[in-house]
């Protein structure tokens, strides 16, 4: 099955607004949230059981002149067994224009025993526009026991500014292949934060770092470094999706306090 | 004899000059943290970085590189074509540049890899290493070892196999050196370490030539060398630039 949705964020007298939306099942978004500092909440969802082997999955977003959007899912991207050999396929290409701050941090993606998976996610930007963009690979279902038995995953991030690319981040992990342990030491999830705009530099980072180094007890192993131009990247390892995904909320908020001055905020799932 | 045995064991010794001694690519984390302590821990570690990054970026880059070369000798004047060999040329450097997410390992490779074009251009002029030079310094390229050697071996009409060979070994005996200067390794355990690790890099070696991906169809799993390189910027005590 081939899920689709395509949508175009712009704002309006202060508040951004979902100008158009075209969805093919079973991917569809439920009713925007307006939120009390003018950006916008969508939430995406899966009318499906997750992404069977040829399935593709296709995400467009354009976020216009001084948008903010927070677009996140409802449940993790379950990625079934290719029975056929066939590839699950995720698209996802977003544009940012200047102004804009577009923030998107779906739940953990979990390939089970067997399958193939494929994602490629891009981001367009313009001068002047914001993104932060978190992503979660888990190693399957691991409470049935069911880690790192997929065939291959292939997670591609790449970033264009003003058409130019300076980010191109592509994990790629074939268990059979490879001794987890000797790439991953004794972890089994991975998590990263991309924060990109042109007002990070090293003094933001090295402040960063500092509130990354002060979150404890999450058992994470996280490295902070700055990114070709204009952003930063958050890469850590850990034993489960969730506490990944505290020690990605807490940064992602500071940084949207601090660099944005907005305020943290919760989304409900 | 093999007419290249010699030009390659001086591209391939430690002494050739492109700067590899100061960087340890996150190495000098993982001995900080206690993560490598034993000559078991470093074999593991660059185990992983053998089959987590090397066999998947590194190995291809020789590869794709050596290739494109190849396809490309006799044909340096004709204009079509070095269009199509810059582009091709233009990506493979900027995929393998920017896919190094810490900044002080993309630093570091950069570095490497415009002293080896450098080095390439002294020794060989006839390589045509100059084009690629010319596309560093117009801001088209970045600059990268693995792509430069793979040149220079296909002008040397090395084959692929040992150009991949020798790029892996000088990549893995580089770091071994390191070690063995920052930590309580021996010289002789060292030796033994870059034996134990010869069956690894022949194995990435096969597999590349046997199943070459698609170009530019290629990616990193070394996750935790990764991580280990971007906490070098923190360090308190470092001997190495990354």
């Amino acid at each position: 099955m081939n899920g689709s949705w395509e949508g175009h964020v712009e704002t309006w007298q202060g508040c951004t607004h979902l100008m158009d939306s075209l969805q093919r099942a079973p991917l569809k978004i439920a009713k925007p949230f307006a939120r009390s500092d003018g950006g916008l909440t969508i939430y995406l969802m899966d009318a499906s059981p997750g992404l069977f082997g040829g399935d593709c999955q296709t995400i467009t977003c354009r976020i216009g002149d001084g948008s903010y959007l927070y677009l996140t899912n409802q449940s993790s991207s379950k990625i079934h067994p290719a029975h056929a050999g066939e590839v699950s396929h995720q698209t996802q290409t977003f544009y940012v224009a200047s102004g804009a701050l577009f923030e998107y941090v779906p739940e953990p993606l979990v390939p089970f025993e067997g399958s193939l998976y494929e994602g490629v996610t891009t981001l367009y930007m313009e001068s002047g526009g914001n993104a932060i963009v978190g992503e979660i690979l888990t190693p399957g279902r691991i409470g049935r026991g069911e880690v790192f038995l997929f065939q291959r995953l292939q997670s591609t991030f790449s970033v264009y500014w003003d058409y130019r690319c300076i980010v191109w981040d592509s994990i790629v992990i074939e268990p059979a292949n490879r001794m987890m342990h000797l790439i991953m030491g004794p972890f089994t999830h991975i998590g990263t934060l991309y924060v990109l705009s042109e007002l990070i530099d090293e003094s933001y980072i090295r402040a960063l770092r500092a509130v990354l180094e002060s979150i404890a007890g999450f058992d994470v192993y996280a490295g902070c470094s700055a990114l070709h131009q204009n952003g930063l990247i958050i890469r850590m390892l850990g034993h489960c999706a969730w506490r990944l995904q505290e020690v990605m909320r807490i940064c992602h908020m500071h940084v949207r306090e601090t660099l944005f001055g907005l305020v943290a905020i919760d989304i409900r799932k | 004899m093999d007419i290249a045995m010699l030009p390659l064991l001086q591209l391939a010794d430690s002494s050739f000059p492109t700067g590899a001694f100061s960087h340890s690519f996150g190495l000098e984390t993982a001995l900080a943290e206690g993560s490598v302590m034993s000559t078991k821990d470093l074999q593991e570690w660059l185990e992983g970085l053998i089959v987590g990054s090397l066999a998947t970026m590194e190995a291809y880059a020789v590869y794709f590189s050596h290739e494109l070369v190849s396809k490309q000798a006799g044909k340096w004047n004709d204009d079509l074509f070095n269009q199509k060999f810059s582009a091709s040329i233009e990506l493979l450097d900027l995929r393998m540049t920017l896919s190094k997410l810490s900044k002080e390992s993309r630093v570091g490779s950069v570095k490497i890899g415009r002293q080896y074009v450098r080095m390439g251009i002294e020794l060989y002029p006839d390589a045509q290493l100059q084009m690629y030079d010319r596309m560093i310094l117009s801001g088209a390229c970045w600059g990268n070892a693995a792509l430069a050697h793979g040149w220079v071996c296909a002008y040397l009409s090395v084959s692929v196999e040992t150009a991949i060979l020798t790029h892996l070994y000088t990549t893995v005996n580089a770091l071994i050196q390191n070690a063995v200067r920052s930590a309580p390794i021996g010289q002789t355990q060292g030796q033994h370490i870059l034996a134990s690790l010869f069956t690894h890099i022949e194995k990435v070696t096969r597999h590349t030539i046997e199943q070459p991906p698609a170009f530019l169809y290629f990616g990193n799993a070394a996750v935790l060398h990764e991580i280990q390189a971007m906490r070098h910027e923190t360090l308190y005590s470092r001997l190495f630039m990354s």
